[in-house]
């Protein structure tokens, strides 16, 4: 919605080789400040949540209290840890919702063992997001992601897709072998099995889906009335309106020249592999002689996706679009109208370094709304609290105690055919588009029982000789009256919550530790113990 | 007359109404979506006579309390309107404003294609007065919610919920897991809830307050639940598919109980092959046969219980049986049908004037502009859009609707009573 906006106001200029020149100069002016900001440790704690999908560790959280100077070193340090690139893809997933639990395409049409039916749908559905992580994280330009001649693909991907792909463990970069233009995303089985088409809709949804998702543009949103006068019932008089007619053309004088770049992916089979996977260049010349128009980018002709990806790269609405879509995601919430100002700053600073992605991430995360900790109570839309979703659930109980919730192949916690994605607040993609932002039975259902697993495997591993993870001090010989049982408690509010935690909560800690000490012995206590701080808000709410 | 005149009326004593609501409730609403876009010339719009449309040769129309198309291949359908038409009403030839499937889901559920949006059901729950404990169930079937995602309770494709709330959640593990004991459970719900609790009443800021506020109540919420001895809702099969019968079910135990306002339920056509015909349209026939296969006994089940104050629960629930668009009105090559932005909806029950048909899809298949108190066409009149569906439910439940319908639709009186 603010993309619009953007264009009409931002007064861009089209460089012809790269990102837009902005002609309007820059405001040096700051905003005045929007609420009180968190403090050092609990900033860290969001910035590393949001960009690694873990907490801080104790070094870092001690580092920030000692010199809060150093939260930008230690922000600029997570953007170059390897967890920045997959809790990228992550986020991304929010928003292009390629991450679905079922596609057109099985696991069994490439026949490959049930057993990888979850690391199949996965692997299909991160290329594009992966794909794009990749050009953040490795300091690319932006506009890479419309325009690489290279994909990313694991293991899984490289035996079933024709793809050349560099040696080496997880997600590596990968040409695919059969010809296709060099589009970025726009080139990926992963976007287009996502977004599929069919003989009636003819690729105007994938176009539709592809100026939704790059430049924020919905035909949907545009206000069409029909007034009864449109014949749609016969196919002739269907063609005829879509050309002819204004309300019709008001969407389709622009929609139809997209689809008709995008033929390449046309299938002529809908469930088929061996359709699915190849890209047919042998086909590009169907969209005009199927739509009845050349293909163009908003009236500049184009000759296929290559072209299509270097307007895009050139379009100033994909910069203001990135921008807006970014802070939503950092925000962790909607973006509305009044957001303008703020966005179009990140738009600038988004430019200023050649469209790198880390840059505008600094520049929302050094932005106040991003670090608001207290807004005033008059201000009820204030969003100064943000609460764990499904995927940070996963990676940061894994990192934190050693214990991730898989089963039978699936990763319990991001999938919905067996698992708790949705119910723990996360997105499915397809009926369920943005995460839960406040807390509901499900979620808290969902993060009980992850606190139950987690601290009895803690018990089990840490306090039975293995090796630790999260406890720094305890024992089974200990008790409150011991300064380590003490010390240990001091540790985990720490890691756990960055909080300093006060005498009277250190005694509500013990006096649950001693409750079920007393009836069920210590294991049980520390069981109980862990459970009720892996269960306590301040864990989940940041 | 429209529902607030009668109300009016109904408040100077001059109105006894058949079905009145009893003092505490609310009207809860069922819904069931269709998935894959169903032919509304099989049952709900007679197109019998026009040719622009492809139909049965064989089928005629029949009225029975209302006028439908009927067929001896769908005794369930004549078994339905038979008993039920007279409490029923159509909705005809509202616009979707899309053809594809997951669009068009949004569309017809919220009236918008923006995702930051929430459906008819959260709004709903959202505004009900009784505070249930599961405002929306979806025990299966699409959700779409910004605001009010607290108010919706997912069941899981696999019935998810269940597992949770008893626990076996965690028996399902790859790392095996102890669970804990009940006993040392107590200990630890009393903590996390005082804790919650002091950080909801600590809250500096609004923010604060609804995340942990939203804490505090979902462990309240649990505590009730488990007070009452949980919740049963599981997933039933009926030969190769869900058991529709069975879902709706369900979700008229929530609602006698009070759990819920809102409920949805999925029907994916017969074992499950959607309602998306591009080939073989004849199928439509089955899918229709078998969704009242499962809407027959789930009415007469909806008829035999009571709500939480002892009136008929029937006097409370509103069901709302839809899909996600229409089909084409021509077959295609393959004697399938096309996606078409034009569908039809069918309401029942509480507040629903029965026995009526509003609106039309003229022989262009577009929508019918209609007087929306009269339900008649008017050249003058309203064409009809999602949001006028909306608009309906969220009057018929007693909710301000110009907040959640930005082009300012308005409700359908003619459909209500």
């Amino acid at each position: 919605m603010i993309g619009l906006w953007l264009l009409a106001c931002g007064a861009s200029g089209v460089d012809s080789a790269g990102p837009p020149v902005d002609s309007v100069p820059a405001q040096a002016e700051p905003l005045p400040p929007l609420h009180e900001p968190l403090d050092a440790p609990r900033l860290l704690r969001r910035l590393s949540l949001d960009l690694r999908g873990i907490l801080p560790s104790v070094d870092e959280l001690d580092r920030v209290q000692d010199d809060p100077a150093s939260l930008a070193v230690l922000r600029d340090a997570y953007l170059e840890d390897p967890r920045f690139e997959e809790r990228l893809a992550t986020l991304l997933s929010e928003r292009w919702h390629t991450l679905i639990d079922e596609f057109e395409v099985e696991y069994f049409d490439y026949d490959l063992d049930s057993e990888l039916e979850y690391a199949f749908e996965r692997a299909v559905g991160q290329e594009p997001l992966r794909l794009m992580a990749r050009v953040a994280a490795s300091d690319r330009p932006w506009s890479e992601i419309v325009t690489a001649d290279w994909t990313v693909a694991d293991t899984l991907l490289e035996g079933i897709w024709p793809l050349d792909r560099d040696p080496g463990e997880g997600w590596q970069v990968a040409r695919y072998t059969d010809g296709r233009p060099a589009a970025g995303v726009l080139a990926t089985n992963g976007l287009w099995w996502r977004y599929v088409t069919n003989t009636g809709n003819q690729n105007r949804s994938r176009a539709a889906a592809m100026t939704r998702l790059l430049l924020c543009e919905d035909y949907l949103a545009r206000p069409v009335s029909f007034e009864g006068s449109v014949s749609l019932v016969d196919e002739d008089g269907a063609a005829d309106a879509i050309r002819n007619e204004p309300s019709c053309q008001a969407c389709h004088a622009s929609l139809e020249p997209l689809a008709a770049s995008m033929f390449g992916f046309w299938w002529l089979a809908q469930y088929s592999a061996l359709e699915m996977t190849t890209y047919h260049a042998e086909r590009e010349p169907l969209g005009p002689e199927i739509l009845g128009v050349e293909p163009e980018w908003f009236g500049t002709p184009i000759a296929g996706l290559a072209d299509m990806g270097s307007e895009i790269a050139r379009d100033p609405r994909f910069y203001a679009c990135t921008a807006e879509s970014m802070a939503g995601l950092l925000w962790r919430r909607p973006v509305a109208l009044s957001d303008f100002e703020r966005i179009e700053r990140f738009r600038r600073d988004f430019l200023d370094s050649d469209a790198q992605l880390k840059a505008l991430i600094r520049a929302i995360t050094d932005d106040d709304e991003y670090r608001a900790g207290v807004a005033d109570p008059a201000e009820p839309d204030a969003h100064t609290t943000r609460m764990i979703t499904a995927t940070q659930l996963d990676s940061l109980v894994e990192e934190l105690t050693g214990f991730r919730w898989t089963f039978g192949g699936y990763d319990l916690l991001l999938n919905d055919t067996s698992g708790y994605r949705v119910l723990a607040g996360g997105v499915d993609g397809y009926a369920v588009y943005r995460p839960q932002q406040i807390p509901g039975l499900t979620w808290t259902l969902v993060v009980r029982r992850v606190a139950e697993a987690a601290a009895a495997h803690v018990v089990a591993q840490e306090l039975m000789g293995g090796e630790r993870h999260l406890l720094c001090c305890a024992d089974m010989s200990l008790g409150p009256e011991d300064a380590a049982f003490e010390e240990e408690l001091r540790h985990l509010h720490w890691r756990l919550f960055a909080r300093v935690p006060a005498e009277d909560r250190l005694d509500r800690d013990a006096a649950l530790w001693r409750a079920v000490n007393d009836e069920f012995g210590a294991g049980f206590a520390w069981q109980a113990l862990l459970t009720g701080l892996f269960r306590d808000p301040a864990l989940w709410v940041y | 007359m429209t529902r607030r005149q009668l109300l009016g009326l109904m408040g100077a004593g001059l109105v006894v109404p058949r079905r009145a609501l009893a003092a505490g409730t609310e009207r809860r609403f069922l819904f069931v979506y269709n998935r894959g876009g169903w032919d509304t010339t099989r049952v709900f719009l007679n197109k019998l006579d026009d040719d622009a449309y492809d139909t049965e040769s064989d089928a005629t129309v029949r009225s029975q309390g209302i006028s439908w198309v009927d067929h001896a291949e769908r005794p369930a359908v004549t078994e339905f309107m038979e008993t039920y038409g007279d409490r029923a009403s159509f909705l005809h030839g509202y616009e979707v404003r899309s053809v594809t499937h997951e669009r068009c889901r949004l569309l017809s559920l919220t009236g918008s294609s923006e995702s930051g949006v929430d459906d008819w059901g959260a709004v709903l729950a959202a505004h009900a007065t009784t505070s249930p404990l599961l405002p929306h169930v979806v025990i299966s079937g699409p959700a779409f919610t910004t605001r009010y995602t607290d108010r919706v309770v997912r069941v899981g494709s696999d019935g998810q919920l269940g597992t949770l709330l008893d626990g076996t959640a965690l028996l399902s593990s790859d790392i095996a897991v102890v669970p804990p004991m009940d006993a040392v459970n107590a200990h630890v719900e009393d903590y996390v809830l005082a804790l919650a609790q002091e950080y909801e009443r600590s809250a500096a800021d609004a923010s604060a307050l609804s995340m942990h506020g939203g804490v505090a109540a979902t462990l309240r919420d649990l505590g009730t639940l488990q007070d009452r001895g949980g919740l049963q809702i599981t997933r039933q099969t009926a030969g190769c598919m869900r058991d529709l019968a069975a879902d709706c079910s369900a979700a008229f135990d929530l609602f006698s109980q009070g759990l819920a306002r809102c409920a949805m339920v999925e029907f994916q056509g017969w074992c499950g092959e959607s309602w998306d015909t591009h080939q073989a349209n004849e199928r439509q026939s089955l899918h229709f046969q078998t969704l009242f296969e499962g809407l027959v006994p789930a009415m007469a089940e909806l008829d035999s219980r009571y709500g939480v104050t002892g009136a008929p629960l029937a006097d409370e629930v509103v069901v709302v049986v839809f899909s996600e668009m229409g089909r084409h009105p021509r077959l295609n090559t393959w004697d399938g049908k096309d996606h078409w932005t034009y569908t039809s909806a069918m309401l029942l029950g509480a507040g629903v004037r029965g026995g009526v048909q509003v609106g039309d899809q003229g022989s262009d298949g577009l929508g019918v502009a209609i007087d929306l108190a009269t339900g008649e066409p008017s050249a003058s009149g309203t064409t009809l859009l999602p949001g006028h569906l909306g608009a309906t439910l969220l009057a018929l439940g007693d909710v301000d609707g110009a907040e959640y319908l930005p082009q300012g639709e308005q409700p359908i009186t003619a459909l209500m009573v």
